[in-house]
C-alpha cells in the first residue's frame, strides 16, 4: 500500500529519518534501493548500537557522515544538514577541525537551508576559526551564503570576530542558536548584517560578558540561558521583539531582566511572551510606591520565582499587577531553604491592590508549598482573574501526608471561589 | 475591502471530489493549498474545480485540517495550542494505512506543505527503528531482491545494518 506513493514522496518520508535508518531502507525492495540517496535532509545521529570504545564510536560516526557525502545524489540542493551528538574522543580533537571544514563545505555547496553542528560538550575547548574558514573558501561556499536560514552551533569554539564574520556572510539568516561556546566574550549583533534575523538563542556560554543587539528590525524572539553577564544587556531598536526569555543566568547582572524590563521599561511595551527565572526582590531597590512599567502587550508569562520571604511575594504581585492584559500566567515557586523556615510567620497583604483582569484565563502555580506567602500570591491571582477558566496547582511536598494536608488547605481556601480546578 | 469586522464576506471556492460530491469552502481555507491559491490568483477558480484524484472522504478530512489550522492562525495567541495539537495527533491513524496514504497523495496534489510535513513525519516515525522484515510486513512490501542482489546491498551498506 505504501507502494502507491510515488518515489519523490517516499524520498521525502525517508528524509525525515536519521541517516542510518534512511540507508537501511535500501534493503526493503529493489524500488527502495537508491531512494535514500535522494533525500533532501541529512540527519546524523549516532548509531544505537554503542560500542564502549570511544575511538570506534567516533570513527564510525565520522565515516557514516563521509559516506553520505560521497553517495549523495540529491542534485544541487539540500534542505538540512544536521550533526547531532558527535561522540567524544580525545584523540579526534586534532583532526576534528578538518572534518568539520569538509562537512560544512559540502553542506554549503549544496545551498542548504538549515545547518546544525552539535558536538559533544567535551569538545568545547576546541578552536574552530570560522572567520578564516569563511574567507579562505568564499568562492566555494558562496552558494551557501545566499541560502542558509537556520544555524545551530554547539560546543564549537569560536570567538567574537568569528561571530561577526558569520553574521556578515550569512545574510539571509533567520535563526541562530549558540550553545557551549566558551571563546565568546562580547557579543554584538548588528541588524545591518543580518536583517532577517528573527530568533536568537544563546545558552551556556559562561565567558560572555556582554550582549549588545542593535537595529535587529526583524528580531521576534530572544532567549538566553545559563549565562553570566557582567554588563547590562543592550537592546536598541528591536521593534518586532515580542518574546523574551532569560533563565538560569548568574553573575553580577543576573538581576538584569527584571530590572531592565520592569523597572527601566526597556521593551516593556512590546513584549507578548516573557519567560524569566529571577528573584522578585531585586525589584525592591525601586520605590515601592511608584508603579512598574506597564507591560501592555504581555499575554503569556512564565516566571520561575526565587523566593526568600514575604517580600518576595509582594514583589511578585507587583510584577503581576504590571501586566494588565495577561492571559496565561505560570509561576514556579523556588523557595530557598532559609525562606522555607522563615515562612511560618504570617504575611500581611492588601488585596485591594489588585485590579481585576478579565483576560487572565489560565493560571498555573507549581512548587507550591502552602506557606502564607504562597497563599498570598494565590489569593491575589484568584481575586484578580475574574474570568478564570483554568487553574492548575502543583504542590511540592516531602511526604504524601504533607501533600494531602496542603491539598486540603488549598481546597478549603479556594472552594468558595472557583468553577474548575486541575489537581496535581 | 474597507471592513475589518469578522463577518467580512469571503469568496467561496467550490471543489468537486472524484466521486461527484461538492464542497464549498472559504477562500482563506482554500489558500492552504498552493495549487488552489495559484488557481485563485490566475482567476481560474470561479467555477467548480474538479479534483479527479481525491475522493469525498479524503477531501473532507483535508478540508477539516485546513479549517482548523486557518482558524488557529487567525486567533493568534488566543488560539488553543493544546487543542490543535490533539487534533493533529488524532488526525493520523497509523493503523488505517489506506486513508493515510490517500491523504498524503491528496495533500501532495493540492500542495499543502504543512499537512505533507505532518503526514510524512508520521510515516517516518512508523519506519524508525524497525528492522526490514517488520517494515515489510507492516507495509506490505514485497521483497523482490534476488539472493545475490540482497547480499550486494547488505555489503554496500553494511555499517547501517549493524543493528
Amino acid at each position: 500500500m505504501i507502494s502507491k506513493l510515488p518515489d519523490d514522496i517516499l524520498a521525502s518520508i525517508i528524509s525525515r529519518l536519521p541517516f542510518a535508518d534512511a540507508v537501511s531502507t535500501s534493503i526493503l525492495s529493489t524500488r527502495w534501493r537508491h531512494l535514500s540517496t535522494y533525500t533532501t535532509r541529512l540527519d546524523f545521529s549516532p548509531s544505537k548500537k554503542q560500542t564502549s570504545n570511544r575511538e570506534k564510536r567516533f570513527s564510525n560516526y565520522a565515516n557514516m557522515v563521509d559516506r553520505a557525502l560521497d553517495s549523495h545524489k540529491g542534485g544541487q540542493f539540500l534542505e538540512a544538514f544536521r550533526i547531532h551528538d558527535l561522540p567524544y574522543f580525545s584523540g579526534g580533537k586534532s583532526e576534528l577541525p578538518h572534518i568539520i571544514k569538509r562537512w560544512l563545505e559540502f553542506a554549503l555547496s549544496k545551498q542548504v537551508h538549515v545547518i546544525d553542528m552539535h558536538l559533544h560538550e567535551a569538545y568545547s575547548s576546541l578552536v574552530f576559526p570560522i572567520s578564516s574558514f569563511l574567507t579562505e573558501n568564499s568562492v566555494a561556499l558562496h552558494p551557501g551564503f545566499q541560502s542558509l536560514k537556520e544555524l545551530s552551533l554547539q560546543a564549537i569554539g569560536f570567538d567574537d570576530q568569528d561571530l561577526e564574520s558569520l553574521l556578515k556572510n550569512f545574510v539571509l539568516l533567520e535563526r541562530l542558536s549558540i550553545k557551549n561556546s566558551y571563546a565568546l566574550r562580547e557579543v554584538l549583533i548588528d541588524g545591518d548584517w543580518v536583517p532577517n534575523l528573527k530568533y536568537l538563542y544563546i545558552s551556556s556560554c559562561a565567558n560572555i560578558r556582554s550582549i549588545e543587539i542593535r537595529d535587529a528590525t526583524s528580531l521576534v524572539s530572544l532567549r538566553f540561558h545559563k549565562l553570566r553577564l557582567s554588563n547590562d544587556l543592550v537592546l536598541e531598536n528591536v521593534p518586532m521583539l515580542i518574546e523574551f526569555s532569560s533563565c538560569d543566568n548568574r553573575g553580577a547582572k543576573s538581576r538584569y531582566p527584571i530590572d531592565q524590563i520592569f523597572s527601566q521599561g526597556i521593551i516593556s511595551e512590546q513584549l507578548v511572551k516573557v519567560n524569566l527565572s529571577a528573584d522578585p526582590s531585586h525589584l525592591m531597590k525601586y520605590d515601592t510606591e511608584s508603579s512598574l512599567h506597564k507591560m501592555v502587550q504581555l499575554k503569556h508569562t512564565e516566571l520561575e520565582a526565587h523566593m526568600h520571604n514575604c517580600s518576595s511575594s509582594h514583589q511578585l504581585i507587583r510584577i503581576i499587577e504590571a501586566c494588565p492584559c495577561l492571559q496565561k500566567l505560570e509561576i514556579k515557586f523556588c523557595w530557598s531553604v532559609a525562606g522555607w523556615f522563615e515562612n511560618r510567620m504570617l504575611c500581611e497583604h492588601n488585596i485591594e491592590l489588585s485590579t481585576p483582569n478579565d483576560n487572565l484565563k489560565k493560571v498555573k502555580l507549581s512548587g507550591f508549598i502552602g506557606c502564607p506567602s504562597d497563599f498570598i500570591v494565590l489569593s491575589h491571582v484568584i481575586t484578580k482573574a475574574v474570568e478564570l477558566e483554568e487553574l492548575s496547582i502543583e504542590i511540592r511536598a516531602e511526604t504524601r501526608k504533607i501533600r494531602h494536608r496542603t491539598r486540603a488547605r488549598v481546597w478549603q481556601h479556594l472552594r468558595p471561589m472557583l468553577r474548575r480546578l486541575v489537581w496535581s | 475591502m474597507a471592513s475589518s469586522s469578522n463577518t467580512e464576506i469571503q469568496k467561496m471556492i467550490v471543489l468537486q471530489s472524484s466521486d461527484g460530491q461538492i464542497f464549498e469552502i472559504e477562500e482563506s481555507i482554500a489558500s492552504n493549498s498552493q495549487t488552489l491559491r495559484n488557481m485563485i490568483e490566475d482567476e481560474c477558480a470561479d467555477n467548480v474545480i474538479p479534483l479527479p484524484n481525491v475522493t469525498a472522504k479524503i477531501l473532507a478530512r483535508v478540508i477539516e485540517y485546513c479549517k482548523r489550522h486557518t482558524e488557529a492562525a487567525a486567533a493568534g495567541d488566543a488560539a488553543d495550542a493544546d487543542d490543535l495539537k490533539k487534533f493533529d495527533a488524532d488526525f493520523v491513524d497509523p493503523d488505517d494505512q489506506e486513508t493515510l496514504f490517500d491523504t498524503i497523495l491528496a495533500a501532495n496534489y493540492l500542495n499543502i506543505s504543512s499537512l505533507m510535513d505532518m503526514l510524512c513525519k508520521a510515516v517516518a516515525d512508523m519506519l524508525k527503528g524497525k528492522d526490514a522484515e517488520a517494515i515489510r510486513k507492516r507495509f506490505n512490501i514485497k521483497n523482490d531482491y534476488t539472493k545475490e542482489e540482497e547480499e550486494e546491498v547488505r555489503k554496500e551498506n553494511s555499517w547501517a545494518f549493524e543493528d
